[in-house]
């Protein structure tokens, strides 16, 4: 494991003052339904800020607005109005390619995170150019990435460091959010965002996924806003949990709020506040 | 043995056109005609050039600038005026057509008494058809090669993923749109250096040689990525320059074997056809109806149907 200046440099600050990692003030965005005057609202005017350094939870049912925000933090979509500040840099207007040097986004389809056609090593290459956004004539996948990526892969203990080579199309999807992760988390973003990143792996796999991403995130002290909805995984892995219902924050617990919370207080609380009720990854598999 | 020299006279010149088809369909993922076009501006600089009294070289650098700008142009179309870069193409090779004629001034040029890069390697002692053979093997290994060596570099790599997915491209911090661009005026600078190339091998310019030029790319394209069935680009660009050579050689044998030449472009559409029904149906598409194989080819193509999208251009 290697140890960055930068990353140091976060340790220490963030211990001694807590400083700011994403704000989100007042975002709307809507989406034209099928009729005239129709609209959808995604985000309902959100606010939300979260300190560096800490994994925030975010749950809510199908269809609340969760990868809507997401993706308006990432800047693969505008907001209609709002601001969104990422390490005390406003990004609203910049496109999503300027903001990979803060923002990594790992999505629930491994599509969408890794390109199939490359190898692991030119996959790690591409995130590598793209942190510093040096796209230069140099010879892609040398040995300064390889060895970045051995590391790196080595931590999910699944092989794939001895697999630098081979198309990424040729591995599992839980092996190809594992390298998503791996090659998120080497760029040492400010914000980490994972949405719903292991729903689409069978339980166990995503289990190992899902461990291994936070002991890394944990280990660098990158603040990390997820969704997921695994309710159990929310509750006891998050130093925060929020829940988020037809586009707005419905709750916001603290870690000291959802200490000693279960399961079915969570879904008990969220149908008293919405009158609805929330699934849960875990309940899901139960009744199936 | 003839015949398979004849194909790499007339053949390899056309290697960096194909390969131009190769770079804008496969690596850029942008279906652009405008390379059809760009061959004719292309052969139009070129002549002007040389019968200003240019030597061949420059005329030829000259054409592929030709090129280069009816890429830029079709670039900036896509990503300034949101036009469909198919759309877009097709525009620009309709215009093209008048622009060649505009760099001409004429429906056509002779190029008899000009120095042209054939007339130098014919200089260096060798016949008609080793010149063209030497010229069109060096434009096409040169264009290789520098392509292999591009599409390993970090900029290289990031073009090839923005034809992958430009979501996910984006989100590795690499600017699609620029990719676009870049990729489009390369493209076409390398369909324009084959209609250079072939202007001055013919000795003459005439605007209708773009006309269904990019079906000739189209057959080696097909025939190569039939070859080796990869997204490595080593053996892509490989099996674009034997498809390139292979094409050449079926037109000579229909040619030798009676074939009168106005079905050249029929035989090449041919060619084409067979090609990508082989690729996706395989035997299945001769197999005995109730057979395995026809079963199989049966529910593929039901796959194939479900699966298939409508593609607004406007
Ligand atoms: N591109 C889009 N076009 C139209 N409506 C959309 C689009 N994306 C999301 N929506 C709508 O916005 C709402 C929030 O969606 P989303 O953010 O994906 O929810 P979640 O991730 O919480 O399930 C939904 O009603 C959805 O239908
Ligand atoms: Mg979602």
């Amino acid at each position: 494991m290697r140890v960055s200046a930068s990353n140091i440099w976060r340790m220490i600050v963030s211990s001694t003052s807590p400083e700011t990692a994403l704000e989100v003030r007042d975002c709307v965005k809507r989406f034209k339904g099928f009729g005239r005057n129709e609209f959808v609202i995604a985000a309902d005017s959100i606010n939300l800020a979260i300190t560096s350094g800490t994994i925030v939870a975010l749950v809510g049912s199908n269809g609340s607005g969760k990868s809507t925000l997401m993706s308006m933090i990432a800047g693969s979509q505008l907001p209609d109005s709002g601001r969104i500040i990422v390490a005390g840099e406003d990004v609203t207007e910049q496109p999503s390619w300027q903001r990979t040097g803060k923002v990594a986004l790992v999505r629930q389809n491994p599509e969408h995170n890794v390109f199939s056609a490359l190898t692991i090593v030119e996959n790690f290459a591409l995130a590598e150019a793209g942190q510093a956004r040096r796209f230069n004539l140099k010879r892609a996948a040398g040995q300064r990435v390889r060895d970045l990526a051995r590391d790196t892969l080595a931590q999910f203990s699944m092989g794939l460091e001895d697999r630098l080579d081979q198309l990424a199309g040729t591995l599992s999807g839980g092996q190809r959010q594992a390298v998503s992760v791996a090659m998120a988390t080497s760029r040492n973003p400010a914000l980490l965002l994972l949405d719903e990143h292991v729903s689409a792996l069978d339980p166990t796999r995503a289990r190992v996924v899902m461990e291994q991403t936070e002991a890394i995130v944990r280990q660098r002290s990158i603040a990390t806003l997820m969704v997921t909805h695994d309710m159990g995984h929310a509750l006891k892995h998050s130093d925060r949990l929020i829940l988020m219902h037809r586009g707005r924050i419905a709750m916001d617990l603290s870690e000291k709020e959802k200490a000693g919370m279960g399961v079915p207080d969570l879904l008990a609380r969220f149908e008293k506040l919405t009158g609805e009720t929330l699934p849960d990854s875990a309940v899901l598999a139960r009744a199936s | 043995m003839s015949i398979l020299l004849i194909g790499a006279q007339v053949g390899l010149i056309y290697g960096p056109l194909a390969l131009g088809i190769y770079f804008a369909l496969n690596i850029l993922s942008l279906p652009d005609l405008t390379l059809e076009g760009s061959f004719g501006i292309g052969g139009a600089s070129t002549a002007v050039a040389l019968v200003a009294g240019l030597d061949p070289a420059t005329a030829l650098l000259l054409g592929i600038l030709g090129g280069a700008i009816a890429g830029l142009i079709t670039g900036l179309l896509h990503v300034y005026l949101r036009m469909n870069v198919l759309l877009a193409g097709i525009l620009m090779t309709t215009a093209a057509w008048s622009i060649s004629l505009a760099i001409m001034g004429a429906g056509n040029i002779s190029l008899l008494s000009q120095a042209t890069i054939f007339t130098w390697v014919e200089g260096l002692g060798f016949s008609g058809q080793w010149a063209a053979i030497i010229v069109g093997a060096l434009a096409s290994g040169l264009v290789a090669l520098v392509l292999i060596w591009f599409l390993h570099t970090n900029y290289g790599l990031s073009m090839r993923a923005s034809g992958l997915n430009i979501q996910t491209a984006r989100s590795f911090g690499i600017r699609t749109e620029a990719r676009q661009i870049v990729g489009l005026i390369i493209a076409n600078g390398l369909a324009a250096a084959s209609g250079a190339l072939v202007v001055q091998s013919q000795g003459f310019m005439d605007v209708s040689i773009q006309t269904g030029v990019i079906v000739v790319g189209l057959a080696a394209l097909m025939i190569g990525m039939s070859v080796f069935k990869t997204p490595k680009i080593i053996p892509s660009i490989l099996g674009v320059l034997l498809g390139i050579l292979v094409y050449r050689v079926v037109v000579t044998i229909a040619l030798k074997l009676g074939l009168p030449p106005y079905f050249v472009k029929l035989v090449t559409a041919l060619v084409v056809f067979g090609i990508i029904a082989v690729r996706a149906n395989g035997l299945g598409l001769i197999a005995i109806p109730g057979t395995k194989a026809a079963k199989k080819n049966a529910r593929e193509r039901l796959e194939y149907l479900e699966n298939d999208r409508v593609v607004n251009i406007t």
